[in-house]
Parts: structure tokens; C-alpha cells; sequence
């Protein structure tokens, strides 16, 4: 079963979950999806405080009517979009002028052995807040969220077409910025050495 | 309708894979899963009151309609059903004497006879042969009370 579907039964299950028991079972869904929703509404919201904002109106919108999301043919593409309309409802509000380039707003995480490749990751997000945030949200859902471009689609409410264009466009941007990247460029000599 | 874009070079596979790193390595504060869950507890606990508000109003928008309704049956019916009385029955009496050209004792007795055959008429329960019997039974009283007016 494809990820991203085998994701959404679990989301249904938790929904299902909130529905009998109120919202005291609300826990269950936002362990399963709260990194994901945040990182998504970043990218949206362009910072972390608004990014928890819409990801907090979200999930207690469904604590109140969880049988909307458990109703939902793709309970994780709702999510995404109730988070999506939630995002754009507070950016619409409050107007940050945030500089592109900081990720001081972000709270960060790295594991012991990911220090090396800490500011290839702070990169990667600096390049992914230069981008348009319709091509951005795209990056994000076809690489962290592992959907394809139907599902995409459907979640922005765009032709599958326009969603790949967009990530066409995305990447070649995003290649552009990011230029030969240290692990990037470590990769490919690794390779020649093999050869 | 499957659109995926197959990579078209090595550089953008690991391009793709550099960001797919890097989306763990943003994360949630600490303090959002309990501000999430007092978020929605409250927002719970708010739609309980304004659902037991919303009860006790209707409850209570109910019980007003109810008591207004009765009483107001109960005042009508107590209005059609009190024996007349003061001005009211001063006027009755001379309407009556002048019209059937007796005493005011008589038209007195006459009143109360009328008033009580009207009573019976209104008991519930009662079938129209009750009604007839006392009624009759209300003209006999009054008309020995007219006698007893007579005498006196």
C-alpha cells in the first residue's frame, strides 16, 4: 500500500479515535502529524510562531467535528488542506516582515550525527523560503510527505499538470541557489573514486 | 491520472534527497502539544455551557409560554364562571325586574338560578341529562329562596 494512503488510515483511525472518546484522544493525532503540519505550514506561514498558530486552529477544529475528517475519502489531504486554508487565513492576517534569509523563527532539531550536515540543511531551507510558496508547498508535499502528483493536486486544488510544473520549476530553482553543495559535491566524487 | 517526474540526472535524485534530510529538520516547540490539547479541552467544555445555556433557555422560553397560556385560560375561565357581583349585579337585577316587571328579590333569584343552570352546563363529564337534572334542580333551590324572599 502506498504511503501516503497507509498515513491516512492511521489519521482516520485517530479521527475515529477522537470521536468516541472527545477530545482527551486528540494526543494520539497530533503525535502521528504535528511535525509533519508544522514543517508544511512553515513554508506556508514563513514562520515557525504562525506555522503552530494554524496547526493549533487545526487540530482543534477537528476535536470538534472529528467525523469530518473520519468521513474524508483522504483524511491525510484533508488535513493538510484544513492546515493549508489555516495557514493562509493568518498570513492573510499578519502581515510578517520577516527577513527571507533568517531562520531565527525555526526551532531547529540535529541528531548526533547529523552536525555535519547542519548547514546544508539550514541551506536548504534558506532556498526554500526564496522560493514562491505555491512552488515551495509542492517541494514539500512530493518529498516530505511522499505524494504523488495527483495527490498533490488535490490538496492544493490545482491540475495535476500545474503541480508538476511547478516542482519542475521548483527544483530547477532550488538546484540554481543551493549551487554544488558540500555533500552534494562529496557524493558525486565518491562516485568518480568508485569509477 | 498518474503525472511523476522521473529524474531526469543524478544531481536532481540527490538534490531530492539532500531536502528530503532536511525536512526533519525543523520541529514543533515542546509547549504546542499541551497548548493544543488546553485548546481543545477548553473549546470542549465551552460548547458543553453554551449547549446547557441553550437548554436552560428553551426550558425556560417553554415554561413562560406554558404559564402565560394557562393563566390566561385560567383568568377566562374563572371570569365566565365567578357569580357576578357588585355594580354588576346591581345592573343585572334592575335590567331584570324591569324586563320581566318583578321585584328585584325575584330577579336576584332569577339571576342566581340562570347562573347556576349555566355552571352545570360547563361541568366536565357531565352528559346532557346531568346537565338538565341540575339545572332543574338549580330552579327548584331558586325558586325556594323566591319564596322565602316573598314571605319575608
Amino acid at each position: 500500500m502506498d504511503d501516503s494512503l497507509d498515513f491516512s488510515q492511521r489519521v482516520r483511525g485517530c479521527a475515529q479515535r477522537i470521536s468516541e472518546s472527545g477530545p482527551a484522544a486528540l494526543g494520539g493525532l497530533y503525535d502521528l502529524t504535528a511535525v509533519r503540519l508544522v514543517r508544511y505550514s512553515v513554508t506556508i506561514t514563513r514562520n515557525q510562531h504562525d506555522a503552530e498558530d494554524a496547526v493549533q486552529a487545526t487540530l482543534v477544529r477537528v476535536a470538534d467535528s472529528p467525523r469530518t475528517l473520519d468521513r474524508a475519502e483522504q483524511p491525510w489531504a484533508y488535513l493538510l488542506r484544513m492546515v493549508r486554508n489555516e495557514s493562509l487565513v493568518i498570513l492573510r492576517r499578519k502581515r510578517r516582515w520577516t527577513s527571507l534569509l533568517s531562520l531565527s523563527d525555526l526551532l531547529t532539531r540535529r541528531g548526533v550525527d547529523e552536525v555535519e550536515h547542519e548547514e546544508t540543511y539550514r541551506e536548504i531551507w534558506t532556498a526554500l523560503r526564496t522560493l514562491p510558496t505555491e512552488q515551495s508547498e509542492v517541494v514539500v508535499l512530493k518529498i516530505w510527505e511522499a505524494m504523488t502528483f495527483a495527490q498533490i493536486a488535490d490538496v492544493l486544488d490545482v491540475a495535476p499538470a500545474t503541480a508538476a510544473s511547478r516542482y519542475r520549476y521548483a527544483l530547477d530553482k532550488l538546484a540554481r541557489k543551493l549551487g554544488p553543495l558540500p555533500e552534494v559535491a562529496q557524493q558525486r566524487s565518491e562516485v568518480g573514486h568508485g569509477d | 491520472m498518474a503525472i511523476d517526474i522521473e529524474p531526469d540526472s543524478s544531481g536532481q535524485a540527490e538534490l531530492e534527497a539532500l531536502i528530503g534530510m532536511a525536512g526533519r529538520y525543523v520541529v514543533p516547540t515542546d509547549d504546542l502539544r499541551p497548548r493544543v490539547l488546553e485548546a481543545a479541552h477548553e473549546r470542549y467544555l465551552q460548547r458543553k455551557t453554551v449547549g446547557k445555556l441553550a437548554c436552560a433557555m428553551i426550558a425556560a422560553t417553554l415554561c413562560v409560554m406554558t404559564g402565560v397560556s394557562l393563566s390566561s385560560r385560567l383568568q377566562t375561565y374563572a371570569d365566565s364562571t365567578s357569580m357576578p357581583r357588585g355594580e354588576r349585579l346591581e345592573r343585572m337585577v334592575i335590567e331584570r325586574g324591569t324586563e320581566s316587571r318583578q321585584g328585584p328579590h325575584w330577579a336576584l333569584a332569577e339571576i342566581i338560578t340562570d347562573w347556576k343552570g349555566e355552571l352545570a352546563t360547563r361541568l366536565p363529564g357531565a352528559d346532557s341529562d346531568d346537565r338538565t337534572a341540575l339545572t332543574a334542580r338549580a330552579a327548584d333551590a331558586s325558586r325556594s329562596v323566591g319564596k322565602i324572599l316573598k314571605k319575608d
